[in-house]
């Protein structure tokens, strides 16, 4: 009867293991699942580049918005080829930040370090020293402007109409 | 036998529930540290390359957070009293510079959203209308400063925090025992005349 109890318990126990495992490895995929799937819908597909309004209690979508900032995103997908990303630039702070199918933070350029002249991003799947790879084949690129103030505000919407978000021809 | 299978799978769910339980109920937990006085920050929040239990969290409580290098976040819900924030009541807010690239504080109703009012007076930054970067004052409250003060409006909020945001901050931020001077929080008035 002990012995059968024994069973029981370690069965629980083993159970309880894997559904605390699998939870932990599941809960930023689907969190991030849903995000891509938003933003992709936002932006009227995949691999395209979603140009958010300035955020205000009208238009603000996620907790704790900041109001500082001006958002573009794109949701990539790898499997249809490279993906270019394109950022407009402007006169004070911006920062794009790539997420993995994970929510990992992979890659982040702004704009201390990244070359005005080429203004470009590409992400793929495979090695190459001419592109990010990225660890899983969707994603999401998040554009960042400042817009604390009025001159700010002005060039960061005028920035923001030229980013862009394609797969490579 | 089929007693014995419909027993073990039974166990089994039970168990996959109850693991699964305890790791969502560990990842939605927050870790906030104080920092000074009434201000806390969450360490993990935009830190690199979390694992496991960590990547979880941060996906839900700071999912696209803005790594430790572009910004450092850190929040209060008290004023210097201790008492919590209440809506109807009028705050001073008063800092210096702050060791940041620019820093911006943002007023968050009670569902972690700007408060739904027409008031623009969601945010306040170095840049505001009126507000010395070096020795400034905001007012927060239900009523617009009539001299001008910089505003965080409670309006539409039954209970509010405050984030503050350090944008590009400067190393010293995360130098070990680094003190920084954080705005102060002095409730005013309240409704009825008690401060």
């Amino acid at each position: 009867m002990k012995a059968r109890w024994l069973a029981w318990g370690g069965l629980f126990a083993v159970a309880a293991v894997a559904g605390w495992y699998l939870t932990t490895w599941a809960t930023p995929r689907l969190i991030m699942k849903v995000a891509f799937e938003r933003l992709a819908e936002r932006a009227g597909g995949v691999n395209r580049m979603g140009h958010a309004p300035p955020t205000s209690p009208e238009t603000q979508m996620i907790v704790r918005p900041s109001p500082d900032l001006l958002y573009s995103a794109c949701a990539f997908d790898l499997t249809q080829g490279d993906v270019e990303v394109r950022i407009g630039a402007t006169e004070g702070y911006w920062s794009a930040s790539v997420y993995d199918a994970a929510t990992n933070n992979f890659h982040v350029v702004s704009y201390r370090d990244f070359d005005p002249a080429t203004g470009v991003l590409r992400l793929t799947r495979t090695d190459t020293a001419r592109a990010i790879r990225s660890p899983s084949p969707r994603g999401v690129v998040l554009v960042r402007r400042r817009m604390d103030n009025a001159a700010a505000r002005a060039d960061a919407l005028r920035a923001q109409q030229q980013d862009t978000c394609g797969v490579v021809p | 036998m089929v007693k014995t299978l419909l027993l073990g799978l039974l166990v089994s769910a039970l168990g996959l529930l109850t693991g699964g339980a305890v790791s969502w109920w560990q990842s939605g937990q927050t870790r906030d540290t104080s920092v000074a006085g009434f201000w806390s920050t969450d360490p993990d929040i935009g830190s690199a390359n979390p694992d496991g239990l960590l990547r979880a969290r941060v996906a839900r409580v700071g999912l696209f957070a803005l790594t430790r290098d572009e910004a450092v976040y850190f929040s209060r819900a008290a004023d210097d009293a201790g008492a919590p924030l209440d809506p109807a009541c009028t705050y001073r807010l008063s800092g210096g510079s702050l060791p940041a690239g620019w820093w911006s504080v943002t007023l968050y109703a009670e569902d972690s959203f700007l408060a739904r009012n027409a008031d623009q007076a969601a945010s306040v930054n170095a840049q505001s209308p009126g507000l010395n970067p070096t020795a400034w004052t905001a007012s927060i409250g239900p009523t617009r400063p009539a001299d001008g003060t910089p505003w965080l409006s409670t309006r539409a909020t039954r209970s509010f925090d405050l984030t503050l945001r350090l944008y590009e901050p400067e190393p010293s931020v995360f130098e070990p025992g680094a003190s920084l001077t954080f705005p102060t929080l002095t409730r005013l008035s309240c409704p009825g005349g008690t401060p």
